[in-house]
């Protein structure tokens, strides 16, 4: 069988496009291909910056070990900057490998992959189709632009340039393109640009596919990308700020490009035969709803804030299921998948995987350590070539234009020295994506506290022009930037619960943007919620939502009453949310899960299927939609859905695990009828005692103690009059809020927890809870007099407080699938000691000696009795 | 115009003018070589 793959890359293409086009057969090749093999959802990363996603496409690493980490390089003599070049990538890529082992491989246009690779087969850098605007100037091809030099004679009559471009090609995107004022709207002209570049990697494509041998083919094509960042804010419906006439001229121009780039792909799937596998991906979707943004924000790379996270995947070949839509997929799962295809072995230090469910008949996988450690002939470049270092003016032009690049400073250094930071604090935000907070913290620590050269009045003026630099940039002002990376460390702080030293960052961020144009009110919102002000998070979220609603706040609001288990009021605010942004799948799933806490187990069960349905690896809606299921009573499928839950996280999912013993637990007390009153020991099970304060918890702990088990405590409490017997506590039980990693100590243990702290156990452990009940006027009459009050009067709102509490207690305990709990009456203790012991006993699965544990038992402490 | 598809070994029929057309365009390096032909002739003619 041919082992031939064709690799075709849609920077940007997004599904929420392509749908309606495929539905009126707009997109007929995709179409096509779609119903031949597989489709589903292409993960991207952060930061989404193309050249990286790209390259990590090729190499099956994320960019931390690729190495390219921008749009744009510094030079090796450190005399410049330019377009980000294949002397950057420190990885081998997929066609290196293939060139190892004696496959041919074509590629065109890839980013980045000037200068060509001299690999076993053909490479068309991207510099290939980068010819000049201007007619009256010439374009040469640059040595290093193909692979082998010898075929540049045959194909450099492909490049097709801007003013080739006639109205035949126009109107079709544009009809009304006669009323474009091209003084002042250079539309016509980025249009003009992008058509002619893509045409001429359909061309250099076409023509090596068809002249030369391959294995392995790939083609980059950035048409869907370029057309979006020009023309998305033009895309229907119309938005209130953009002219009726620039509207009416443009607004068909990105469904133009999707079906342009389908035209190709047409041709392309016409050119191979039944044996080839073709994929068609993109690395990220685009923005096409109501968060397309219309003014960018002046920070580096900000179009890239409206890159979608979910670019596509489609797949077929004589190897690939038909017609199935496929899940979970990311870009660095690309290389493992195509080395799969090729019998090759995937390198242990790739950080994606083989889509091994794309396959009709799977191949074990097979490894090696890596790569990069295998010596001999790879088609690299051997050093990198001073004659090289080209500037390329026009591309780095380009970059400015599309927005990903700021204009360079004129005063090189600088913008060496700003090139060096933002490539800096990219790799922090690779990180931040892997959530290697110690790392990116590091390096953003390092940014931040480095001394920059400051902007003086002859960097800022020119001298040809008065105007103020539109990047209102003053004198005296830093040339390097460093909010964004105070963002990111606001960011980091947040993610790690250090809510002090977020608000320390927060407030940084405003003294330096005085004007203050970043929407921060989630991450104040987040600190106030993690210092426990729960009531002024909610009034910062309200105060946005009134100022300008949209779907995310109203999903922060939604989450601040589930936490505070106000449900109706969650419930209504997801609603809201999903009124903004109904295909949003995070607030399907939290929708669901507050009908479950409401008690609507259908309605929930369908939210968190429509949240799969939108995201299929979103562990949390597997998980909803299995607690939805298991109290539906359906528990095979609610453990199918926890599996899926557990499998699909990253870390251990520890909740889903315990989920599934459970139902396995149910499942099997349903076939073989034991009595569903059994409780069963749990191997290293933490006894939590528990209950409110004054309800009889010393004493539980102090019976447990003598009853044989053993009592985390480190007796810092002493004995009081209160408690005469001694307190059991443990201090870190405090600051559990922040800090819960002694619960391994606690295993096989038994350790006192108030009633209000029961919601920081983690999810890893199973917690056997015996919480303890007494009278709520007892309750607080014993706490009145400990704390030297009237314990005669009872007040009230301390009485709701602690209802309000107990209540609290039972959701927590529905909702933790690691908690059984029964509750004791401290009153029974005292009267009833034998059968209250027998009662704890049973649930902790553990002989206790009774003896001893009665003895505990003194009447003449129960001294406020109502 | 007829072009050879040396792939398909079929003569696909394309009308092509000096304009050219996407279609062309995404035949790929046979379709913008056609229409380059055509369009040099055109001028050509228009200039005698």
């Amino acid at each position: 069988m041919s082992k031939k793959v064709l690799l075709i890359g849609w920077d940007a293409a997004d599904w929420k496009l392509i749908w309606p086009l495929i539905a009126k057969g707009q997109m007929p090749a995709l179409k096509k291909l779609m119903e031949k093999g597989v489709y589903g959802n292409m993960g991207t990363m952060n930061p989404p910056y193309s050249p990286m996603l790209w390259s990590s496409v090729a190499t099956g690493k994320t960019p931390d070990k690729h190495g390219v980490l921008g749009f744009i390089e510094v030079m090796p003599n450190m005399k410049g900057i330019r377009p980000v070049t294949v002397n950057s990538r420190k990885a081998k890529a997929i066609w290196n490998i293939l060139h190892h082992e004696g496959y041919k491989s074509n590629l065109v246009g890839w980013w980045p992959s000037f200068p060509a690779e001299p690999i076993n087969g053909v490479v068309v850098s991207d510099k290939f189709q980068k010819v000049k605007i201007n007619p009256k100037e010439k374009s040469p091809i640059a040595k290093g632009t193909i692979h082998p030099k010898s075929l540049t004679k045959d194909i450099q009559d492909l490049r097709m340039f801007p003013w080739e471009i006639t109205d035949a090609h126009i109107l079709p995107f544009m009809p009304n393109a006669a009323q474009i004022d091209q003084e002042k709207d250079k539309g016509l002209q980025s249009f003009a640009k992008i058509m002619a570049e893509n045409t001429s990697v359909h061309a250099a494509s076409t023509y090596v596919m068809r002249e030369k041998e391959w294995d392995f083919m790939a083609v980059y094509y950035d048409l869907i990308d370029h057309f979006c960042h020009a023309f998305m804010k033009f895309y229907p419906p119309k938005q209130r700020a953009v002219p009726q006439n620039l509207f009416d001229i443009y607004k068909d121009a990105v469904v133009g490009a999707y079906r342009y780039q389908d035209m190709m792909l047409e041709r392309t799937m016409e050119m191979v035969d039944e044996d080839t596998t073709i994929i068609v991906m993109s690395d990220h979707g685009f923005e096409s709803g109501h968060k397309r943004i219309l003014k960018m924000p002046k920070y580096p790379a900000a179009p890239a804030l409206e890159h979608r996270q979910f670019g596509i995947f489609v797949a077929a070949g004589p190897n690939i299921k038909q017609n199935e839509k496929v899940f979970g997929l990311g870009l660095i799962d690309i290389t493992p998948t195509i080395l799969n295809i090729f019998n090759l072995p995937i390198g242990k230090d790739m950080d994606g995987k083989p889509a091994l469910d794309i396959f009709k008949e799977i191949k074990p996988p097979t490894y090696i350590d890596s790569w990069e450690d295998v010596k001999g002939d790879f088609g690299q470049h051997k050093q990198a070539d001073e004659e090289d270092q080209l500037s390329d003016q026009e591309t780095m032009q380009q970059l400015i234009d599309l927005g990903y690049i700021e204009k360079p400073d004129e005063k090189i250094e600088n913008a060496i020295l700003k090139t060096g930071c933002d490539l800096k604090h990219n790799l922090a935000r690779v990180y931040l994506g892997k959530k290697d907070y110690e790392k990116s913290k590091e390096i953003l620590l390092e940014l931040i506290n480095d001394i920059y050269p400051v902007y003086e009045e002859k960097d800022i003026k020119k001298s040809d022009t008065d105007k103020p630099n539109p990047q209102g940039i003053k004198v005296g002002d830093p040339i390097v930037d460093i909010i964004p990376f105070y963002m990111d460390l606001l960011t980091i702080s947040l993610a790690k619960k250090e809510f002090d030293k977020a608000e320390t960052y927060l407030n940084e961020l405003r003294t330096r943007d005085k004007k203050f144009e970043i929407n921060t009110y989630f991450s104040e919102a987040k600190i106030l919620l993690g210092k426990g002000k729960v009531k002024k998070a909610l009034d910062v979220l309200t105060k946005a939502k009134n100022n300008k609603p949209n779907s995310e706040v109203w999903y922060q609001i939604g989450k601040i009453y589930m936490q505070t288990q106000k449900f109706e009021d969650a419930k209504e605010a997801f609603e809201k949310a999903l009124d903004f942004e109904v295909d949003k799948a995070k607030f399907h799933q939290s929708l669901a899960e507050c009908l479950i806490r409401l008690g609507e187990y259908e309605e929930a069960a369908e939210h968190a299927l429509t949240s799969i349905e939108l995201v299929k690896y979103f562990p949390e809606a597997h998980y909803t939609l299995g607690e939805a299921l298991e109290k539906l009573g359906d528990l095979e499928n609610a453990k199918k859905a926890y599996d899926t839950a557990a499998k699909l996280k990253p870390q251990t999912h520890h909740r889903a695990e315990k989920a599934i013993e459970n139902v396995e637990e149910k499942l099997i007390k349903q076939s073989e009828f034991v009595d569903k009153s059994d409780y069963k020991y749990r191997k290293d099970q933490i006894v939590i005692v528990s209950g409110l304060p004054r309800s009889g918890t010393s004493l539980m702990m102090q019976m447990l103690h003598k009853g044989g088990v053993e009592v985390l405590t480190d007796h810092n409490r002493k004995t009081d009059d209160s408690n005469p017997k001694g307190y059991f506590e443990y201090d870190p039980v405090m600051s559990i809020h922040k800090d819960n990693s002694w619960l391994e100590l606690a295993q096989n243990k038994s350790v006192k927890v108030v009633a209000p702290l029961l919601k920081f156990l983690g999810p890893k452990y199973r917690y056997k809870v015996i919480f303890m009940n007494r009278d709520l006027s007892e309750i607080i009459k014993s706490q009145q007099k400990m704390i030297g009050k009237d314990p005669d009067t009872l007040p009230t709102r301390l009485f709701e407080a602690f209802k309000k509490q107990l209540n609290q207690v039972e959701t927590w305990k529905q909702k933790e699938p690691s908690v059984e709990l029964i509750y004791v009456n401290y009153k029974d203790v005292l009267d009833h000691p034998e059968e209250v012991i027998a009662k704890v006993s049973s649930f902790i699965g553990m002989d206790l000696n009774i003896s001893e544990m009665v003895k505990c038992v003194d009447k003449t402490l129960y001294r406020n009795k109502v | 115009m007829i072009m050879n598809d040396h792939i398909k070994n079929k003569k696909v029929e394309f009308k092509i003018t000096e304009k050219g057309s996407l279609g062309l365009l995404a035949y790929g390096d046979i379709g913008l070589r056609e229409w380059r032909k055509v369009k040099k002739e055109f001028y050509k003619k228009e200039s005698e």
